[in-house]
């Protein structure tokens, strides 16, 4: 551009700046000159003629009527080699107490991946759980959405999958999140770990920008040649965010009170993960549903945005059987990718009696289960099948392999 | 210590070498040197991420300084004709209607009309200035050869 804007702020209007400011465009960055404090950085979210509403990167405290407005360069932070091993705000300023990040700038909103840059699933996800290695393979690259109601161990599942994972860094994306769960998240980051936090209390546009944050972080060390795990605690509450950042813009409610542009946000997020030639981004992300995911509209769009999703049962959860995870109502997109024929078979096996031990639960407690020898075998096994599906986790995925494939040979003699 | 060694330690790991490190660190000062190797391999990829972050941090900036130098001096050795870049800002901003011209002294005024010009003398010779309705397009020298340069690296 062979001249840059400048303009001056005419109003504030809760977190959203109104400026008299010329050419503006949707998406453009800014930066407010404040006579009180440093200049406050923001993008421009909606323009009418000659006025532009702009969303600031950060407390607008300080900020008056008259204060000049001038275009800015692209969304840019310190993230990549940086980042790793660091807890960072939604702005990138350090949580973890130590300095200031320092290296190559990012953008903050990186290009998709087109279609024809993606690499088929075909790797498997070493995520150290037994359940999800063997009955729910994850392909490297896919999209995964954990879905529970409050209490079925969400977090904890993101937990376990982000300690046993196989991958080669491991970025945690904490939206909305209880301050204590973040202090836990950022006191046990290891040395592939990044955490960026925005927790519950912080306002809707930084809680939108930390998970925009955490996605930069996976997509600049996929660019590296990393293959990542993106978790994304959660993915409701940053749907909520983003309705509630729309809705102050002046955007209506849609389908179920959530501002109608964020499905289009929702999808923008998820559509960065997958594999390139360069490396991977898996994501893992916690979606809480109410009991209800028929009725949830961001249950039903998730599910399909996403490659696989994981129920979590709060049965389960009540009977203190960790990872709640039902498996008959979970499914994975990418296992019959990423896992060999054998695997798919025995995993079909034992989702089988799965399947005939819940559908003959109560004629077997009240002792009329009949002679089905499929059943029969199955009822054999049941405590086989508990001890695969549930307890101590972290285990390597050759044994769980071994074990899956044991269960169903016993399963099917 | 042989590979086969180096990979029974990182598969007792999960088969991830950082942990293999964290549990090789705990183990003490007679740990096996091989999962420190395996561990090794991990900090090679951090490392070789780290250097091309420098490469690509270091390159960029010291090109545009160079350019910078370069473009001023022509730039300045060719004064510039300022109603060809007034004209131009119009036309990059259509949509806004100019209200005035603003300069960085009286000699800069000749050759330019059609709209009122004033004199600002805080700018530098070459700055020039569009004032439109709701604020101000501003097309100082700094800013063309920041732009100039920009373009020319993106190229």
């Amino acid at each position: 551009m062979i001249a840059v804007a400048a303009g001056r702020v005419v109003r504030t209007m809760g977190e959203t700046i109104v400026a008299a400011f010329p050419g503006a465009c949707v998406g453009a960055c800014v930066r407010i000159r404040r006579a009180a404090g440093p200049p406050l950085r923001g993008s421009v979210a909606s323009v009418e003629r000659g006025r532009a509403a702009i969303v600031p990167f950060g407390p607008a405290t300080g900020i008056a009527v008259g204060d000049g407005v001038e275009t800015d360069e692209e969304d840019r932070l310190v993230l990549g080699f940086a980042a790793v091993r660091r807890a960072v705000g939604a702005y990138g300023e350090p949580l973890d107490g130590c300095a200031p990040l320092r290296g190559l700038r990012y953008p903050v909103r990186p290009a998709p991946v087109s279609p024809l840059q993606r690499a088929p699933v075909s790797v498997p996800l070493c995520t150290g759980i037994r359940v999800l290695d063997g009955l729910l393979t994850l392909g490297r690259g896919a999209r995964i959405g954990t879905f529970g109601p409050p209490g079925s161990g969400k977090s904890q599942l993101l937990e376990e999958i982000a300690r046993g994972v196989v991958a080669d860094a491991i970025v945690i994306g904490l939206v909305g999140e209880r301050g204590r769960e973040a202090q836990q998240w950022i006191a046990r980051r290891d040395a592939r770990t990044t955490i960026v936090c925005a927790t519950s209390d912080r306002p809707a546009r930084e809680r939108v920008r930390a998970a925009e944050i955490a996605v930069a972080q996976a997509a600049a060390l996929r660019s590296r040649g990393f293959h990542v795990l993106l978790v994304l605690d959660s993915l409701a509450r940053y749907a909520s965010a983003a309705s509630d950042l729309r809705r102050t813009l002046g955007e209506a409610p849609g389908r179920g009170g959530y501002a109608a542009g964020v499905w289009d946000d929702v999808a923008g997020l998820l559509e960065i993960a997958g594999e390139t030639a360069e490396g991977s981004i898996t994501l893992v992300c916690s979606i809480l549903t109410d009991g209800d995911d028929e009725r949830d509209p961001l249950a039903v769009a998730a599910r399909s945005y996403l490659d696989g999703h994981v129920l979590l049962s709060a049965e389960l959860a009540r009977a203190g059987r960790f990872p709640a995870i039902d498996v008959l109502a979970s499914a994975s997109r990418t296992m019959a990718a990423a896992s060999g024929p054998e695997v798919v078979a025995a995993a079909a096996a034992v989702r089988q009696a799965l399947a005939l031990l819940a559908a003959s639960e109560d004629f077997r407690a009240a002792g009329l289960a009949g002679e089905d020898p499929a059943l029969t075998r199955a009822a054999r096994c049941v405590g086989d099948l508990d001890a695969f599906r549930f307890g101590v986790q972290g285990t390597p995925i050759v044994q769980t392999l071994e074990r899956l494939r044991d269960l169903a040979q016993r399963l099917r003699a | 210590m042989s590979l086969a060694s180096a990979l029974r330690v990182t598969d007792a790991a999960g088969g991830d070498p950082a942990r293999a490190l964290d549990e090789t660190a705990l183990a003490g000062p007679h740990a096996e040197p091989a999962a420190l190797r395996a561990a090794f391999a991990h900090e090679l990829l951090l490392a070789r991420c780290a250097a091309l972050e420098a490469y690509e941090r270091a390159v960029p900036r010291l090109l545009e300084r160079l350019a910078q130098d370069v473009l001023g001096r022509e730039l300045r050795l060719a004064p510039a004709n300022l109603q060809t870049i007034a004209n131009r800002v119009r036309r990059a901003f259509a949509a806004e209607e100019p209200v005035a011209l603003v300069v960085s002294h009286a000699a800069a005024l000749s050759g330019i009309s059609g709209l009122p010009v004033r004199v600002d003398p805080s700018l530098a010779a070459e700055d020039l200035i569009v004032e439109v309705c709701d604020g101000e397009l501003e097309a100082r020298f700094a800013i063309r050869v920041r732009h100039a340069v920009r373009e020319a690296l993106a190229s």
